[in-house]
């Protein structure tokens, strides 16, 4: 399920630390789609960033108030698309 | 309620597997029920273990499957796939029934039940027996989550325990679960998004959807530090000093009650036992040569003691995540970082910790150049080398030594580098790790671990160590020479003056046994050996001494010193920090009675050679079995030592071109 509202949307590993925002898709190749999903970082899901530093450390959500960490290499990050939140 | 399949008695046995996603506390589990009572074998034709456990709470015969972590069964990754063909009974480890389990327990974190549900859903749909072990309950609880697992048990018509493995909370109830495991309602095959949704409403269900759970504010507090950009590479810096202070530090004590202990076995062999070929066979060879490799224990279990720590406290994928961004232009991922860390004690671990590298390109190409790391068994060669370069400048020596880890590193990095543009060609896979929360270290699975890794370097490293060791031995106590005629005057002579003037007799007695110790090592077959091999190496500076010293750490580099100490001296010294010692080897000649042994120039071409090349037969044969072939081996054999000849004679040779002797 991916979110229709990309174009105000912007790669993870543009976000700043403490940004907030949801997961609209994700554009990787298919082995590490799969994976970053495993993980738990899949479309609609929250997430805020913990560090940003071209590869980025983020908290995900399930947006029902539980999360884990994970972190992501420079590459995986910038085929992550996020929608901010102000 | 779910049909029951796995009949109540008491006496069948019953094989199960348990499966869950990373960081879930599995092997804590695993540890608490099976103890000590484990094996670990390996999956046919791969190089992912599994460790089999014999648990007592359960009828004799039953097995317990510790599956490697997964977080999806359709993973493209070795362990996902393994995870989902031993559930289907296409594989199993070696020397257990290809056949699916009779249970699958799901070890399932209730603070990330979401996620955890996804693997939980494909394991479902298998329509296996199933029992599910929801871990971390506390902590959810803490949190604020609300956990219901009763709801949870019914929704899915299979047995839920809340249990904590770390502190044995409701392990007693878990084996009479397993014995009445039956199967759960079989959840029709769901696509992505349909299993998204079920894994929520499963969540929803079990925790509420309140979205006002507290933070882990540890974790967060100790991230801005441990991951931060600069911040988490100093840390790293600190943390691996530490870690290396401890183990050389700290194993001084252990390592010197094992020498002390072999010396007073060897000591009391050649009092009992009548001089002779069977003594000299067990107290110079068997015992010396074991006694060598087992006194590298003590830094070994260390080393697997703080890992196992670290890695239980959180901090370990932290350290992958940081070391990651210097890895990526060498091909290389943080992935590699345990196997390095790991191999700069032993590069056996090093190799067998590399099944944890995704990617098998990746994982061969961190195998071939782990050897690279400036094991513990090649610091008795650097301590006696760059005492030898730089006496009485201590300063001096410790950067020489430093000097020879940077190198080897380097080679390692430059040498993947090579590989990934070449045989292996291809990019390091971008990293993405999960940093599971900071928790309290469990004592009993980092002493569990640390037993497992000492007693599989004890068994696989000390047979073939004496295996080596009696041929080694074999080949320097044969042919006998006979004692040079010199040996022989100074004996006589000694016979002579023995009740005149006991001291110079004595002395006169050492001489003449250091002489014909020195006439049997250059008269064996490995003197021979030497001998022969002399012109390959002379244009790095060797002659047939250290060619034979040379040609003896083959085996295993640690000989070198007590090599060398029988060749040029006639003894044996094993510590190359021994008073006097040191002078006489300095000072030794060669054949021709007037150039050194060790010249400056041939003291660095030895310390270069002794840090690249490859000297250890037991980590080719690990190599192999890692990397499911010979060639991969002997490839590694090849490129370590052409490039540490190749490396040490140019030294050498510029070395001679601008006058160092």
């Amino acid at each position: 399920m991916v979110a229709d509202h990309t174009s105000g949307s912007v790669p993870l590993n543009c976000m700043k630390r403490g940004d907030e925002g949801v997961i609209c898709e994700t554009c990787l190749d298919d082995s590490d789609d799969a994976f970053v999903k495993a993980l738990g970082v899949r479309p609609n899901r929250c997430i805020r960033v913990c560090r940003a530093s071209g590869s980025c450390v983020i908290e995900v959500g399930s947006g029902r108030g539980t999360w884990s960490r994970v972190a992501l290499s420079r590459t995986l990050a910038s085929g992550i698309r996020v929608t901010t939140r102000v | 309620m779910a049909e029951r399949v796995v009949e109540s008695t008491e006496q069948q046995s019953i094989r199960v597997a348990l499966l869950g996603n990373p960081n879930t506390g599995k092997t804590t589990l695993f540890n608490q029920l099976c103890g000590v009572r484990h094996k670990t074998s390996n999956y046919p034709g791969t190089t992912q273990e599994a460790r089999i456990g014999f648990p007592g709470s359960l009828p004799s015969g039953s097995e317990i499957i510790d599956l490697p972590g997964a977080y999806s069964l359709s993973l493209d990754h070795s362990e996902s796939a393994l995870c989902r063909r031993t559930l289907t009974g296409e594989t199993a480890p070696v020397g257990e029934p290809v056949e699916p389990p009779d249970v699958v327990v799901l070890v399932v974190d209730a603070t990330n039940l979401s996620r955890n549900m996804m693997l939980a859903a494909e394991a479902l749909e298998l329509g296996l027996p199933t029992v599910i072990l929801l871990t971390m309950v506390d902590l959810a609880r803490k949190r604020g989550i609300a956990v219901d697992s009763a709801g949870l048990s019914q929704e899915l018509g299979c047995q839920v325990i809340e249990c904590d493995p770390r502190r044995g909370g409701n392990m007693g109830d878990i084996p009479a679960a397993l014995l009445t495991a039956g199967r759960p309602k079989r959840l029709p095959h769901m696509d992505e998004d349909a299993r998204v949704a079920w894994a929520d409403s499963m969540h929803d269900l079990v925790c509420g959807s309140d979205a006002s759970i507290r933070e882990d504010r540890l974790t967060g507090a100790l991230d801005r530090l441990l991951i931060h950009p600069l911040g988490g590479l100093m840390a790293f810096a600190v943390i691996m000093t530490g870690l290396f202070f401890v183990i050389f530090k700290v194993a001084e004590y252990p390592m010197g009650w094992i020498e002390f202990l072999f010396g007073t076995v060897g000591g009391w062999l050649t009092t009992v036992m009548p001089e002779g070929v069977l003594q000299s066979l067990l107290v110079d060879g068997a015992l010396a040569g074991v006694g060598s490799t087992v006194i590298f224990l003590p830094q070994i279990c260390l080393l697997f003691f703080l890992i196992a720590l670290l890695e239980d406290t959180g901090y370990l994928a932290r350290a992958s995540f940081v070391i990651d961004r210097l890895m990526q232009p060498f091909g290389l991922s943080g992935h590699a970082f345990v196997p390095f860390l790991s191999s700069h004690a032993c590069a056996l671990p090093g190799i067998m910790a590399c099944r944890g590298v995704p990617g098998s390109r990746e994982r061969l190409a961190t195998i071939l150049v782990a050897p690279f790391m400036s094991c513990t068994a090649r610091m008795p060669v650097y301590v006696l080398l760059t005492v030898l370069l730089f006496p009485g400048r201590p300063s001096m020596q410790a950067l020489a030594f430093a000097g020879c880890y940077v190198v080897g590193i380097a080679a390692g990095l430059l040498s993947a580098l090579l590989a990934r543009r070449t045989l292996l060609r291809g990019s390091a896979r971008p990293m993405a790790i999960e940093l599971p929360p900071y928790r309290i270290p469990s004592l009993r699975t980092a002493v569990l671990t640390t037993w497992d890794r000492g007693w599989v370097f004890l068994r696989k490293a000390g047979t073939v160590i004496f295996a080596i060791s009696v041929v080694l031995w074999w080949l320097s106590a044969y042919p006998v020479a006979a004692p040079p005629a010199e040996a022989i005057a100074m004996q006589e002579e000694a016979a002579l003056v023995v009740e005149s003037d006991p001291e110079y007799a004595a002395s006169l007695e050492e001489q003449a046994v250091r002489l014909s110790a020195t006439a049997q090592a250059s008269g064996s077959m490995l003197g021979r050996m030497g001998a022969i091999m002399e012109p390959v190496f002379r244009p790095l500076g060797y002659d047939r001494q250290l060619t034979v010293g040379v040609l003896a750490s083959f085996a295993a580099r640690e000989v070198f010193v007590a090599t060398m100490t029988i060749q040029v001296l006639g003894v044996e010294v094993d510590d190359p920090e021994a008073e006097g010692f040191l002078d006489e080897l300095a000072t030794a000649s060669r054949s021709d009675r007037q150039t050194p042994i060790f010249t400056a120039a041939t003291s660095w071409s030895l310390l270069l050679y002794y840090v690249l090349a490859m000297q250890c037969l037991p980590t080719l044969a690990v190599t192999a079995r890692e990397s499911g072939h010979w060639k991969w081996a002997l490839l590694q054999f090849a490129w370590m030592c052409g490039l540490a000849y190749v490396s040490a004679l140019t030294f050498y040779q510029i070395l001679r071109a601008i006058g160092v002797g």
